[in-house]
């Protein structure tokens, strides 16, 4: 028996009009439905129950009118969270030609260096201060490093690179030059370690060229988080090596960021949509490609974001080699603070991302390495933090309105701040 | 009050002893931790520093809460 949970809003995926739509339970899966007059019923699943959706559940009372939303995004009034980090498109050119791309990268032009000089002036004014330099691939921009000083001369402290790392890997300075000018952290594409989900993913094998962009920011104290396109079929069942590699290679690697596929830019073939790769399933397919190492029950929604956009873990990588879990079920709602602010997560993102001079006590082996030693706690976290999070970007599908309100992460675009579901959202052609 | 110098020596108010360093147990959200503080060797007492309290304790806490 159909069970509906929660009404909202969202779009028809085809016309754009706005439509009634809820979550409704059916034989164990949770779906986003809605009904277009002139283009029929959309129903696609948003949870699969492998794990219990009690504590992803939104509490909010439900909406009462559709709010305006996406029209109005760029934020109005009624948007119900601050900027965490800034998404800021340098270029539209790109080097690869990947299948999957939600950007939609490869021809165009460069922004002016001044419009984003202009840019970084206006972020730092509204104390946007986590600009991630994306595209295209920023690192086709000669003037790169220019950009970045240009940044942190506007004040803003955390200068991320959205990079895929073939100009890292190419020239052994460039990290270093990046680094002089003041980058303070690297997310890197990375999609597994068997050279053909690169091949089905971006065209060509990536592997050895990503290894090598990981070991030239290490060479330089540049903390690089792997950025993970999850698809199934292609790298699904690679989950648990990848976190391996991760965490075999902190503190240089800071964690992993899996981003299920979502269908819009340039992704193929929206009509798979039925096989969403949902958050439930991705957390209980780390718990069992890890073999237990990473726990699902240590994996949560993120509380200054809506539970349904994504999830965090918090983690330190022990002189054994293994991550533990920081934060943990029964800790997780002891504080009683409710929501997060974005700037609270921004700092805290920061702080992880970020690579620290590692202090000789926490790497030498000679002696011992009691993680309840309140100071040698205190360091090993500091420099060994390993944070796993997951966003699950919403396309013309799964949008939910009410999810976007909640949006934290933003694309600057020309003195606005978009909700980042909301820019690169993109209509269906067909279905 | 800072942390004192070396120099100084805490007593127990109440027994009229010198502190003595000891290794003393904290738990914080599901964790537990050591570190030697200040204590009472007759009534057990411990005394913690500010700079203790808003330092590596303060550090610690915002590790372990959730974000």
């Amino acid at each position: 028996m159909p069970a509906i949970l929660r009404h909202t809003y969202s779009l028809c995926p085809v016309c754009q009009k706005k439509l009634g739509a809820a979550y409704i339970k059916r034989d164990h899966v949770l779906y986003l439905e809605k009904t277009c007059p002139d283009h029929g019923l959309f129903r696609v699943p948003v949870w699969n129950f492998k794990i219990s959706g009690e504590a992803w559940r939104y509490l909010e009372p439900e909406l009462a009118t559709a709010p305006p939303c996406p029209d109005a995004c760029g934020l109005c009034s009624e948007h119900r969270q601050d900027t965490c980090c800034v998404v800021l498109e340098v270029t539209k050119r790109c080097n690869l030609a990947c299948r999957y791309c939600f950007a939609d990268g490869g021809e165009g032009s460069d922004v002016p260096f001044t419009d984003l000089e202009h840019a970084f002036q206006d972020l730092y004014t509204q104390g946007k201060t986590l600009v991630q330099l994306s595209g295209g691939e920023p690192t086709l921009r000669n003037d790169l490093p220019e950009i970045i000083l240009a940044a942190k001369r506007a004040g803003l402290p955390y200068v991320q690179l959205n990079t895929n790392g073939l100009c890292l890997a190419e020239d052994p300075s460039y990290a270093a030059t990046l680094a002089d000018a003041g980058l303070s952290f690297v997310f890197l594409q990375f999609d597994g370690l068997n050279p053909e989900i690169y091949e089905t993913l971006r065209g060509r094998a990536l592997l050895e060229i990503k290894k090598k962009a990981i070991d030239h920011c290490e060479a330089v104290g540049l903390g690089v988080t792997l950025v993970v396109t999850v698809v199934q079929g292609v790298n699904d069942d690679h989950l648990g090596d990848i976190l391996r590699f991760a965490w075999e290679n902190s503190p240089t690697i800071r964690g992993v960021n899996f981003q299920p596929v979502s269908y819009f830019g340039r992704i193929p073939d929206q009509k798979e949509f039925p096989s969403r790769l949902t958050l439930d399933v991705l957390a209980s397919e780390i718990e069992r490609q890890t073999m237990g190492v990473i726990l699902a029950k240590n994996l949560f929604p993120a509380k200054n974001d809506h539970p349904l956009c994504g999830f965090h873990g918090d983690f330190v990588v022990t002189a054994s080699g293994l991550p533990q879990a920081l934060s943990r079920p029964a800790a997780a709602c002891a504080c009683g603070k409710g929501l997060v602010s974005a700037v609270n997560k921004r700092e805290f993102l920061a702080k992880r991302w970020q690579r620290k001079p590692t202090s000789p006590s926490v790497l030498d082996t000679s002696q011992s390495h009691d993680l309840f030693d309140l100071d040698y706690f205190a360091k090993r976290v500091q420099s060994h933090g390993f944070t796993i999070t997951a966003i699950a970007f919403q396309d013309a599908g799964n949008l939910d309105l009410e999810r976007l309100k909640h949006c934290r992460l933003h694309v600057y675009d020309h003195g606005r701040m978009v909700p980042f579901c909301a820019h690169y959202y993109t209509p269906w052609r067909d279905v | 009050m800072e942390k004192p110098t070396k120099q100084e020596t805490l007593y127990c108010h109440r027994c009229k002893v010198p502190l003595e360093p000891k290794k003393t147990f904290f738990k914080y959200l599901g964790h537990s931790f050591h570190t030697d503080i200040p204590t009472c060797p007759k009534c057990g007492l411990v005394y913690i520093s500010e700079s203790l309290a808003k330092g590596r304790m303060a550090q610690v806490e915002q590790e372990l809460e959730d974000k």
